[in-house]
């Protein structure tokens, strides 16, 4: 018998996530975050939202802008070459979003706590910083340890498990087996650890094609639970290998994101103004999609430098 | 030869990198500094970024670490996770880091300023900074100069220095050997191997003790070799302004 595919609608794909749940999102810089599901997700309503954050800056400043995050366990947020992510400092300025901030490597080994099933995993960073002696989180993130081996102390980060990965790959199969051309971020955690994972696709591709690539399959498809077709679903940002980032479109959500009233009408013009994603890209029109199409030797838009 | 204040902290912070080294760095000032010193002394340096990318040769600027300018011209891409481990693993020679405060031992803050939990000005928080202090063999700071930057106390200890002063990152049980100098736009600061503070090593041309005295809110010790930062070379500038960032994209 067939495997029963996984292939569903980013409507269908959103309603894995609760209310109240955790989440992880793909993504580093400005490039790979799986927006297109965040867009959808705002629309859907779905709030009181906990975010493990390391390198989510779009999908957390999108989320946080939109009244839809309770809790942030971050490492960092900021958009590279532009600033601050300014719907998220103001939110916690004003006590809206509670925060509880880590090292890199340490919000990233919590995540691969989770994915080995293992309570916790040593860690050297972060010892003799305000990242461990001020701990704000629901339950404590970091601890000293004795080595079991010798007499030694060493510090401990605490596993974490998101309720819902979401993962923006370049191509995927209907099982999810997924490709992500370019730097991978921390996604085999991410896919490990989280109860529930769902693939966006820029390309759904065949099995055959997926085995032909079999050594650099990033997302497996074991863990998958949906898979969604969403190309330029990282747009504004851009996907290695695919399309730059749409520096125009970044620019006019980060002036808007001077004021709060600036950011309700951005999202009333794109995200709340279409009803779903292709209507998204209807209004960006083909010409200027094809626009920030890549060189597939130099991995910029044609026209670059 | 002339030159600007982000010039001579670019060249001042280049001399730092020695050939051979792995440098962990971001984007912006830092990153054209190893690619000055790859060009001029130290052609084997391999970068390292906390993206993932490892001993890139770009053909363009890059803006962000992610850039696929830096991912298409690696000799190898992986990810974070892979990028810090091999950082925690103590493959780094030497990283290299900015701050919105700093304290006399070093010690950064790049969290928040006022209090943690309701912040006048929420800041990015640490990213792969704590990593990169905690682990790499050395590190070096490079920051604008002001009296709001250098504090006598960090709000929020981000990213450790030498904590409060000798032996306490040995206690902590840190395997870094903690900050080597801080380069500003006035002067170059090492760190007292006995106090673990900062001290006043050079003064960039045409700037007084005065200056930096005024734009450093704590006290400020001078070593007794106190001297002129050595300028810029007009080769140093030329490769800086027509081949390494000729849009002026940093500088």
């Amino acid at each position: 018998m067939r495997a029963t595919s996984k292939l569903t609608t980013l409507t269908e794909a959103v309603r894995l996530v609760q209310p109240g749940s955790s989440l992880s999102f793909s993504g580093f810089g400005h490039a790979g975050h799986p927006l297109a599901f965040v867009r959808e997700l705002i629309r859907q309503g779905t709030d009181d939202l906990t975010l493990h954050a390391i390198a989510e800056c779009w999908p957390a400043e999108f989320l946080v802008a939109n009244g839809r995050v309770s809790r942030i366990n971050l490492s960092n947020l900021m958009f590279e070459g532009l600033g601050r992510c300014r719907a998220i400092s103001r939110a916690v300025e004003e006590g809206e979003v509670a925060v509880d901030d880590h090292s890199h490597l340490a919000l990233s080994l919590r995540l691969l706590a989770g994915a080995w099933n293992v309570p916790f995993l040593p860690v050297r960073s972060m010892a003799g910083s305000d990242l461990v002696a001020v701990q704000t989180g629901v339950a404590p993130k970091y601890a000293q340890v004795r080595s079991p081996f010798t007499d030694n102390e060493v510090g401990a980060v605490a596993a974490l498990r998101p309720d819902v990965a979401v993962i923006h790959v370049n191509q995927a199969d209907e099982q999810g087996n997924g490709i992500v051309s370019g730097a991978i971020s921390v996604i085999d955690a991410q896919v490990r650890a989280a109860r529930k994972v769902v693939v966006t696709a820029e390309r759904i591709v065949s099995a055959d094609e997926i085995t032909a690539a079999n050594q650099v399959v990033t997302v497996p498809g074991i863990f998958v639970d949906a898979v969604v077709h969403t190309p330029y679903g990282a747009h504004p940002g851009g996907m290695y290998d695919e399309y730059d980032e749409d520096s125009a479109a970044m620019s006019t959500y980060y002036e808007a994101s001077r004021s709060r009233q600036a950011l309700v009408d951005y999202f009333a013009e794109h995200l709340f103004g279409h009803a779903d994603h292709a209507s998204y890209l209807n209004a960006l029109g083909s010409r200027r999609l094809f626009s920030l199409r890549v060189d597939p030797a130099l991995k910029i838009a044609r026209g670059t430098k | 030869m002339t030159c600007s204040k982000d010039e001579i902290m670019t060249v001042a912070t280049g001399r730092y990198i020695a050939d051979g080294d792995t440098v962990f760095i971001g984007t912006g000032l830092p990153m054209v500094a190893a690619y000055l010193a790859k060009a001029t002394h130290a052609p084997n340096v391999a970068l390292m970024f906390e993206s993932g990318v490892l001993d890139p040769r770009p053909r363009s600027i890059a803006k962000a670490v992610g850039d696929p300018r830096l991912v298409s011209t690696a000799r190898r891409v992986s990810g974070m996770l892979d990028s810090l481990l091999m950082l925690h693993g103590g493959r780094v020679d030497l990283g290299v880091l900015g701050c919105a405060q700093v304290d006399r031992f070093g010690n950064i803050n790049t969290t928040a300023i006022g209090s943690y939990q309701k912040p006048s000005t929420r800041l990015p928080g640490s990213g792969g900074a704590n990593d990169i202090a905690s682990c790499a063999r050395q590190h070096l700071i490079v920051t604008r100069h002001n009296r709001r930057t250098f504090v006598e106390t960090v709000d929020y200890l981000t990213t450790p220095g030498y904590l409060t002063g000798p032996g306490a990152r040995e206690r902590a049980g840190l395997p870094g050997g903690g900050p080597i100098g801080v380069v500003t736009d006035l002067c170059v600061f090492g760190f007292d191997p006995q106090t673990c503070e900062m001290v006043v090593e050079s003064v960039h041309p045409g700037v007084s003790l005065d200056d930096v005295r005024a734009a450093t809110a704590f006290e400020l010790t001078v070593s007794p070799d106190l001297h002129e930062t050595v300028a810029p070379t007009a080769d140093e500038l030329d490769i800086l302004r027509t081949r390494i960032d000729p849009d002026g994209v940093y500088l």
